[in-house]
């Protein structure tokens, strides 16, 4: 997996690239999403249209930034998602727990609206 | 890989112990598939129920030993494609799985594979009977395919 982190005004953008699978991008993806936790954001856009295939493992690794960000006070949502993923998020009920937009650009205005 | 007919035809695979192969059965499931009759549309669910049944049995089977071996076998027999992961360990309590997408186990990390795997198989079944090992074995029609019916006998 590779990514890309920048921002958007206050909302940090986290871009993930590859695959995200037990051993192989689902830790890394974790400790991403911690360092931006760590620095201090309070919102951020996890863009996962470079995402082609994740696992119950990367799956597992999204709630618990979920929770981790949650009980730090620090929003965190979900962009790009592929079909496949949208598939996976809606057939394990994840589509109740994130908020997911159809573009990075949607995302961060979600948090200015 | 023993084609014996036209129709049947049996691979199998036997490695160590080792997450680091979970690529490799990913990679040949996708270059066999094509020719056990996988339509293209099945072809990443398979591959991911896969990953996850071959993940548990390094992880929960083998307990991470590495002198221990995954064993994997792939059969087509008419329409139908049986998919065994065999580990040397002693199985589990199947009645403790918990539904992951119940509310109170939402926002749990863990506890998504076989639920996973049972929504793009057409059939999941533990085996038992071997001694000294505990397999999953999954069905996969080749009839009506596309559809991802869930199952287990």
């Amino acid at each position: 997996m590779s990514f890309k982190a920048y921002d958007r005004g206050k909302v940090s953008v986290l871009e993930l690239s590859g695959r995200i699978t037990l051993g192989s991008g689902d830790v890394k993806m974790r400790e991403l999403i911690k360092a931006q936790i760590d620095a201090g954001k309070k919102q951020i856009v996890v863009d996962l249209g470079g995402v082609s295939f994740i696992d119950s493992s990367g799956l597992g690794e999204l709630v618990a930034a979920y929770t981790t960000a949650r009980r730090n006070h620090v929003s965190i949502k979900l962009a790009n998602l592929t079909k496949k993923i949208d598939d996976l998020m809606e057939i394990t009920r994840l589509a109740s727990v994130f908020d997911t937009y159809g573009s990075v650009d949607e995302a961060v205005e979600s948090f200015n609206g | 890989m023993d084609n014996g007919t036209a129709e049947d035809l049996t691979l199998r695979l036997v490695v160590q112990s080792h997450l680091r192969y979970t690529d490799l059965f990913e990679s040949l499931c996708r270059a066999v598939f094509p020719e056990f009759g996988i339509p293209e549309e099945r072809t990443d669910w398979l591959c991911l129920s896969i990953r996850e049944a071959v993940n548990n049995a390094v992880l929960h089977g083998n307990r991470k030993d590495p002198a221990k071996t995954v064993e994997f076998e792939m059969e087509r027999r008419g329409r139908e494609v049986t998919i065994r992961v065999w580990d040397e360990g002693g199985g589990f309590d199947r009645s403790k799985l918990s539904d992951p997408t119940s509310p109170e186990n939402l926002l749990r990390p863990s506890g998504r594979g076989i639920f996973l795997i049972r929504q793009f198989v057409d059939g999941v079944r533990f085996l038992t009977e071997r001694p000294g090992h505990f397999g999953m074995e999954m069905r996969v029609r080749l009839t009506g395919a596309g559809a991802a019916p869930q199952g287990e006998e």
